[in-house]
């Protein structure tokens, strides 16, 4: 079990698996649900997937277990579970795969879940573009209907329970679990302020937990090969396996799913075929664009939360990014930035403000109208911004710029002196 | 109770309260925008950052929760950067237009930024210039200088409970808006006006006219209804440029109603009486005040012999002391008791607000004071029962007191013109001037010392800095004038001697005086010796 | 054009409106389900959503502003929607975006005068391992090449 690589893909790599039902039974689909309610009581649940160290995949890594563990025992008030299917972290689309070819897995994961915090209605809620995704997470809903897994009474255990799924419009920090609440109540993707925190008080002013499609796809495995098994796979602080998301200058981009630890170099070395074109490698985002970026000499490192933290940057959701010689790194942080700025909810002050200033410096360094100065002040905005925001949008746009600005700077300096972009003959 | 450490202070307060409540008690300036005490939290201006002991990093204040033996720092190096950069965000795209702004002098931008700021910008991209917008009849909306603290769009929401305004778009493109086709009209609008920290809602009828710093402040009573929200009356050279409201926590919280904030208005549209007349045949004719008082004496005189031949009927718009005074020279000078006020049951409901906040229907600031004075020593003689004496010729001199825009009743009208004599004292000329032996040219509330009693018994003090147009007086001078004439020594000096008076005559005043009101009032049937356990 | 839903779209929201403990919710839903039917939103469309779900018309405008995915103004038959974002970024998607401006006689953000197609550049779509990606209205077509978008484009009707 130890050596095992796939968990949540470990059905989609088969041949001929479609992701019905009956194919998602025949690989043992569905087992962890009946364990869990004819056998285990919430309490064992949430404890299990302690035992597991899972999580979250979604790229705040936050224990899966002790998340749930939040929610109060005692509260009158109904509970919700959120699965957070909004998949906006620009290098990530590992979930999209994993609902349109196990949905299933998903289902059974969320079903757990919400019998563990004890409720009764539970979401989806799928980024907007992902129309046909949503369609097909809803015939899966209905198969599991069906076949009695969802619904009243669910395999006699006295346990209700539906899932409905929520498409979103288009805004990226509706993927930040309160931003994704408000959207799922109709308003404005605006996060809140935590405290309150959801699994005191979130979707409907109920406790609420919310989690990444990934992380719900493991719960099954958790369950029925017990937390600890899990806990033996990977690494210390990093138990389980992980979807990398490759994509960028490789040979072959496409998601790839190991134990915690891999390293970045045999990633794109070894599964990912190398750079394209016999190119030289040059910066690696290694957690989606959020996450700090590393240069070339910085891959020889493991793919866990704990080691990516040594090097300066994090695991994020796992989306990995290649860019080769040919990329200039201003040209990829404008870019960046372009996105911060479109994206910034507008909220509070240091995001709405500061965002669409970054874009504005790197706009001008890039096409040359920069000084030395500005790139100085690029990233004391981008420092001004950190941990003054009522989300981690903050956070998600001031890193990419410090870590470009930072690994990367005699190329922005270079703009300045040439006053152009070299790589723009 | 919980103690925390406020800048190595210890401080004692109530358990779940707001933090930046609590350091604002103890007189430590918290600089915040989006932060209001009326309003839900939001969280977003990012600028009340302070420490505390063991949090990873500055926390907003209004968001978080006083707990015990939290330490807590207001002026550290962390909290110090945390608002200069918030100023700085804010200030990247702001025009810097104050020399033309209204709100320059009251501008919480420009404080906050003078105090906390940085004094120079690094801002050298073009800003943005969204335009102007009209958002209403009252207010427009100078977009450049919003900062999206949204205490707007949360006003109109919560304390309105009409979402007139509401933030569309998205990230920098954010802005205050009403939906394509509605306005921004509803009775409690102004308001956003007040609680605008910055210069960007404004007020139409206030734009361009004046310095704020040029105006002076005078806290007084609004007399639109009988709620008796709390005011401030700003005036400049005699000229009134906006009424805003006066936080008082028991009467009208920070609110006031538009009816309110431009009731000055309708008073400066109109020609007010400013000469005393005296009807000869069809013709009214210009005469002095003294002439007009010694008219009136010698008229009241034929008719005195009998008792309650003279009456005197006062608007409910009166202060108690006009009132009082109206009704003292009545019964030193003219042998009558048949004073009332002039009682009307109101015509429109009250319009009550999510929070409470209400707009009576009663239209007269007044009524309760009234009562108090009239209804007290003389329970039998009511309105009605004067009125039917008038009907039915006993009562043969009347002293009408009006001094306010509102309709006299036909019926009233009638029965007035069936009077030998007269009087009637208001600010412009009517029907009922018209049938008047004298007319004499009075003040309005917002001219006038005294006090008004609301519809919750709270007792509360008007004061003005305006004069009175030339030639008007107060009722109570006029009384005294009258009952002089008629061989009386008049004891009042002022609306404070008749106040003190009343405190001797009323026991619901006793021990009380205007000084004793102070700012806030005092609720009566609460012990009055004790000033201030209610306010 | 009506701003109401038609009888079978009404059914449909009545359904949705279930779901969710508090009505609110299912305003994401209800524009969807009328851009889906009257290919954007207009003021009186919001006028009727707010109406079916008590909400204040200003609440409602206030949301559909926010989002990317809802048009104010009529689209085009097809909306092309270009992912700019990183991965598609540096695997050509400007090149795709001036092709099909070339192709169209359009900028990206306009719509042709046939109105057959609308141009726009859009954030990252979620499917980086095939960049580069564009969305035709719910479509993804992926792993593109400027022959690919050709022929895409070539069968559209």
């Amino acid at each position: 079990m130890a050596d095992i690589q796939r968990i949540v893909m470990a059905n989609i790599v088969k041949d001929g698996y479609t992701g019905s039902i009956d194919d998602y039974r025949k690989e043992g689909g569905y087992t962890a649900i009946r364990k869990v309610l004819l056998e285990m009581k919430p309490d064992e649940v949430i404890e299990e997937v302690k035992t597991s160290g899972v999580r979250g995949r979604g790229g705040a890594g936050f224990p899966m277990g002790i998340k749930w563990g939040f929610v109060p025992k005692d509260s009158p008030k109904p509970r919700y579970f959120l699965n957070n299917a909004d998949e906006g972290e620009p290098g990530t689309f590992k979930d999209r795969a994993l609902m349109t070819h196990d949905p299933h897995m998903v289902l059974e994961g969320q079903i757990i879940g919400s019998f563990a915090i004890g409720c009764n209605v539970s979401y989806i809620y799928i980024r907007g573009e992902f129309y046909h995704e949503a369609k097909i997470l809803e015939r899966a809903i209905k198969e599991a209907e069906d076949a009695g897994f969802l619904g009243d009474n669910i395999l006699g255990s006295g346990f209700n329970h539906r899932i409905y799924v929520h498409r979103g419009a288009g805004s990226y920090v509706c993927g930040e679990e309160t931003g994704l609440i408000e959207s799922l109540e109709g308003k404005r993707g605006w996060p809140r302020n935590k405290p309150p925190f959801p699994a005191i008080e979130g979707a409907f002013g109920c406790p609420t937990i919310v989690n990444n499609v990934e992380t719900i796809a493991n719960v099954p495995f958790i369950i029925n090969n017990g937390g600890a098994a899990f806990a033996a796979i990977g690494v210390e602080k990093g138990t389980g396996t992980k979807i990398y998301g490759i994509s960028g200058h490789v040979n072959k981009p496409g998601l790839y799913e190991f134990q915690m630890g891999i390293t970045l170099k045999e990633l794109i070395y070894e599964h990912a075929g190398g750079v394209r074109d016999d190119k030289k490698l040059k910066a690696v985002i290694p957690g989606g664009v959020s996450m700090p970026v590393l240069r070339a000499d910085e891959i020889d490192v493991q793919m866990d939360f704990d080691s990516l933290v040594k090097v300066g940057s994090h695991l994020g959701s796992g989306g990995v990014i290649v860019m080769d010689e040919t990329v200039c790194m201003v040209d990829a942080l404008l870019n960046l930035s372009v996105f911060y700025a479109h994206e910034s909810c507008g909220q509070c002050t240091p995001c709405r403000e500061g965002m669409p200033w970054m874009k504005m410096i790197v706009d001008r360094i890039e096409h040359g109208n920069a000084s030395e100065e500005d790139i100085d002040l690029l990233y004391d905005v981008a420092c001004n911004i950190e941990g003054r925001t009522i989300c981690a949008m903050g956070e998600a746009g001031a890193w990419p710029v410090k870590a470009f600005v930072t690994k990367f700077r005699e190329e922005f300096v270079e703009h300045v002196k040439l006053g152009r972009c070299p790589y723009n003959k | 109770m919980i103690k925390l450490t406020i800048d190595g202070k210890e401080v004692t307060t109530e358990p779940g309260r707001k933090l930046i409540d609590v350091i604002t008690e103890i007189g430590t300036e918290i600089p915040h925008y989006c932060y209001h005490k009326a309003l839900s939290v939001t969280g977003s201006c990012r600028l009340c950052m302070v420490e505390v002991e063991n949090a990873p990093k500055p926390l907003i204040a209004c968001n978080t929760i006083a707990n015990d033996g939290m330490v807590v720092y207001t002026d550290t190096e962390n909290v110090r950067k945390a608002r200069q950069v918030v100023l700085e965000f804010l200030l990247l795209h702001h025009p810097l237009d104050c020399p033309v702004c209204d709100k320059a002098g009251e501008c919480l931008l420009q404080d906050f930024s003078f105090k906390y700021g940085n004094g120079e910008s690094r801002f050298t991209e073009p800003k943005r210039v969204p335009p102007f917008k009209d958002l209403g009849p009252n207010i427009m909306l100078a977009t450049t200088r919003c900062i999206m603290c949204t205490r707007c769009v949360r006003f109109m929401k919560e304390i309105a409970g009409e979402d007139q305004l509401t933030v569309v778009d998205r990230g920098s493109k954010n802005q205050i808006a009403v939906v394509e086709g509605k306005k921004l009209d509803h009775p409690l609008a102004g308001n956003v006006v007040d609680i605008c920290p910055v210069g960007c809602l404004l007020d139409k009828k206030f734009i361009h006219r004046t310095r704020v710093w040029h105006l002076e402040k005078t806290n007084t009573v609004c007399g639109e209804c009988s709620a008796g929200c709390n005011i401030y009356v700003e005036s400049h050279n005699n000229e009134i440029f906006r009424i805003t409201p006066k936080i008082n926590m028991f009467v009208n919280g920070f609110w006031i109603c538009d009816y309110g904030r431009y009731s000055n208005e309708k008073y400066n549209d109109v020609d007010r009486l400013t000469k005393p007349k005296i009807r000869e045949g069809n013709e009214q004719k210009a005469v002095t005040i003294e002439e007009a008082a010694t008219a009136i004496a010698n008229n009241f005189s034929k008719y005195m012999k009998t008792k309650n031949a003279v009456a005197a009927i006062v608007s409910p718009g009166s202060t108690n002391e006009d009132a009082f005074a109206v009704k003292e020279s009545m019964r030193i000078a003219c042998n009558s008791e048949a004073v009332t006020g002039l009682f009307a049951e109101p015509e429109i409901k009250d319009e009550v607000f999510p929070t409470g906040f209400t707009i009576k229907g009663d239209k007269y600031p007044n009524q309760e004071g009234l009562k108090l004075v009239f209804g007290l020593s003389v329970p039998d003689i009511d309105a009605e029962s004067v009125l039917n004496e008038i009907e039915s010729g006993k009562i043969k001199a009347v002293y009408y007191v009006k001094n306010d825009l509102k309709e006299v009743p036909q019926r009233i009208l009638d029965l007035l013109e069936k009077v030998e004599f007269l009087v009637v004292e208001d600010i412009v000329e009517s029907p009922l001037t018209e049938i008047a032996n004298v007319i004499l040219p009075g003040k309005i509330y917002l001219e006038n010392y005294g006090t008004f009693i609301n519809y919750q018994k709270k007792l509360q003090r008007l004061q003005t800095d305006l004069k009175a147009p030339s030639g008007t007086k107060s009722t109570w001078e006029i009384a005294k004038m009258i009952a002089e004439r008629m061989g009386q020594k008049i004891q009042w000096n002022s609306a404070n001697d008749l106040f003190l008076m009343m405190a001797k005559h009323y026991s619901d005043l006793e021990g009380l005086s205007h000084f004793k009101l102070g700012d806030s009032g005092k609720t009566l049937g609460v012990d009055n010796k004790v000033n201030g356990t209610d306010g | 054009m009506t701003t109401e839903f038609k009888k079978e779209t009404l059914e449909e929201f009545n359904e949705i409106v279930k779901r969710y403990p508090d009505k609110q919710a299912a305003t994401i839903p209800a524009l969807h389900l009328m851009q889906r039917d009257q290919g954007y939103i207009t003021d009186e469309a919001l006028e009727y959503i707010a109406g079916l779900l008590d909400l204040p018309v200003s609440t409602v405008h206030s949301t559909v502003t926010y989002y990317t995915m809802f048009y104010r103004e009529e689209m085009g038959k097809y909306v092309i929607q270009v992912c700019s974002t990183l991965s598609c970024y540096i695997l050509g998607s400007k090149n795709i975006v001036e092709h099909i401006e070339g192709r169209l006689g359009i900028k990206a953000g306009e719509t042709t005068p046939d109105k057959k197609f609308s141009l726009i550049k859009v954030e990252c779509l979620g499917a980086c391992g095939t960049a580069p990606v564009i969305r035709i209205n719910d479509d993804y077509h992926e792993d593109l090449t400027i022959e690919k978008v050709d022929e895409i484009l070539d069968n559209l009707k």
